[in-house]
């Protein structure tokens, strides 16, 4: 994939008309890329106002003072250090344990031959088409059941087996060579050993993609925790800035609302500056996000 | 008995896999045929007297027109998302392929939309589209002496202000999907194309849009059960008013709504499920017809 990324194919043309259209490819991609970040940059403006402000009915560009302070007093009145935590906690153990599940069912499907090996990979295969919508319902009350509602493990238990990621692993062990897993056998190696030694070190690219990828997506998810969890220090960071509304009833509201979208944003961004090629790999490996 | 190495290795495999397959069925299975079960039923949020219905609640469904209102809606979105997505995705795509040198930039300037989560996103639209005079909007329509518009708040108005910021700016992964498939055409075709043209506009309607056609498969696939399955910007901005249900907000709110009828519920979203899965096969059947290779 890097490889691809790198090479490409590159236009021959004479030097002149060559650099009108590079101006012209950059200015069309310039205006999307601006159009894409204004918006949040005007919230970023109004995250930064002072709070006492009065709408003025124009618009500012620049921010007209650096009023940090609204960070503060929005991390504080939306409880959003409790959202993170509970966010960090659910998709943290989210991603790490069915990593591990979607490894060993990956690999046992991808390198195994045993009877109905096929009939078990169809069936499961077959349940990402059902939309997670219709065991909407069910799964609500199979939580209330096993008591697990208003608490983050019904973010975290009910959809451990992660039928994509188990097709994503299973995939990418057809990558590795069976000779060095019997050769591994041969050596007295036990299954286990195998494992942790060979297919662990092996699979790493795909396990940084289901990493990224599912920690994205259960951060980012709001559906299922407003369904599954009720009282307010449960929420999640998305359900916390869902439900912030600071009740001034005058400008303070929408600074300090501003603020509050920027920090839960932040560390998004800062983790794809971060990994932003990572990120992008990622999404054309599987094609989906 | 011993085991021999073959038998071992069933064996491994079965244990490996029995834990799994068991949490599956709990979660997956057991909940499938439960929500079957549900949608012959009348329950309630409230779990009290299950009694049996038959193919009432199908019928109350296919029968509401609210259902096909929601259904008119989802199919609006789907089909603005397909055309909007796709077109600026692919455009993208071939721009940053010609660009000689700052195509990572670019990528990443494009491409960082994806992460911002469907809550924050709608909180940017509702600030974009804000009724106030101040909303960016309504200060570009006032450029031109429009008076404020209300955007969330009018039947006819409110669908179209959800739908202008995916619509423009909800490309990034299909583009990234074109990007991968363009840069995976072998340059020798586009360098033997130029010495036969210097016309690129040619090269890319006979050269690489051809080349695609996996990419453009793979894409409207994508957009049709995503957009089908559209919920956050109508739950999350407009809640449904104003002509903006989805189906599955309409499956949403009668499971959880104030007026829960869970069976309902259920019904629904079973014939959304059998559209989704209609509309699937019936694109695949359709344009998966003599996809080109480069081998």
């Amino acid at each position: 994939m890097s490889e691809s990324v790198i090479k490409a194919p590159r236009p021959r043309v004479k030097s002149k008309t060559r650099l009108i259209s590079n101006i012209a490819v950059i200015t069309v991609l310039s205006v999307f890329a601006f159009c894409q970040i204004f918006p949040f940059w005007l919230q970023l403006v109004q995250a930064v106002r002072p709070q006492s402000y009065l709408p003025d009915g124009r618009m500012h560009l620049l921010p007209e003072s650096l009023n940090l302070k609204n960070f503060a007093d929005a991390l504080k009145l939306a409880d959003l250090g409790t959202g993170y935590v509970n966010s960090a906690i659910a998709a943290g153990a989210y991603t790490a344990l069915s990593l591990i599940i979607v490894l060993v069912c990956g690999y046992v499907l991808g390198k195994k031959s045993f009877p109905g090996k096929n009939i078990i990979f169809i069936c499961l295969m077959a349940t990402m088409m059902i939309p997670g919508e219709v065991l909407m319902v069910p799964n609500y009350m199979l939580v209330i059941r096993l008591g697990m509602f208003n608490k983050l493990g019904a973010l975290i238990f009910p959809g451990l087996v992660n039928i994509f990621g188990i097709f994503l692993v299973k995939q990418f062990m057809n990558t590795i060579p069976d000779v060095m897993l019997e050769a591994a056998e041969i050596d007295g190696a036990s299954e286990l050993r195998r494992l942790a030694r060979i297919v662990l070190p092996l699979s790493m690219p795909i396990i940084g993609t289901y990493f990224i990828l599912t920690f994205i997506a259960i951060w980012n998810d709001y559906l299922w925790p407003m369904i599954v969890l009720r009282t307010y220090e449960k929420f999640t960071l998305q359900l916390k800035i869902m439900t912030f509304s600071p009740m001034f009833a005058d400008s303070r509201d929408q600074v300090l609302r501003a603020a509050g979208l920027m920090i839960t944003l932040a560390p998004v961004i800062a983790v794809y500056l971060i990994f932003q090629r990572q990120f992008i790999e990622s999404v054309s490996v599987t094609g989906i996000k | 008995m011993k085991l021999t190495r073959r038998n071992k290795q069933i064996f491994s495999s079965y244990a490996f896999l029995s834990v799994p397959i068991i949490w599956w069925g709990m979660f997956f299975l057991v909940p499938f045929f439960m929500a079957l079960f549900f949608s012959f039923t009348n329950l309630k949020i409230s779990m009290d007297a299950i009694t049996k219905t038959g193919f009432f609640q199908y019928k109350s469904v296919l029968t509401d027109a609210d259902f096909w209102s929601a259904m008119r809606t989802t199919v609006i979105w789907t089909v603005a998302m397909m055309i909007g997505n796709n077109l600026f995705g692919v455009l993208m795509a071939i721009l940053l392929v010609r660009l000689s040198k700052g195509r990572r930039i670019f990528l990443a300037l494009l491409f960082w939309p994806t992460l911002v989560s469907a809550v924050v996103g709608s909180e940017i639209t509702k600030t974009v589209f804000s009724a106030d005079a101040t909303g960016l909007v309504n200060m570009l329509i006032g450029l031109f002496g429009a008076k404020p518009v209300a955007w969330f708040e009018r039947e006819g108005y409110a669908l179209f202000s959800l739908m202008v910021m995916p619509f423009l700016f909800g490309f990034s992964i299909k583009m990234i999907i074109y990007y991968t498939s363009v840069m995976s055409i072998p340059s020798s075709y586009f360098e033997a194309a130029r010495l036969e043209t210097g016309s690129y506009s040619k090269i890319v309607r006979h050269i690489t849009l051809p080349l695609i056609k996996n990419a453009f498969v793979l894409n409207i696939l994508l957009s049709l059960i995503d957009g089908l399955k559209v919920l956050g910007p109508m739950q999350l901005i407009t809640k449904g008013a104003n002509g903006t249900q989805s189906s599955i907000l309409y499956i949403y709110d009668y499971a959880f709504g104030t007026s829960s009828n869970m069976g309902k519920a259920a019904a629904a979203a079973f014939i959304v499920f059998a559209f989704i899965l209609l509309a699937s096969v019936g694109q695949l059947l359709i344009s998966g017809k003599g996809s080109e290779t480069y081998e």
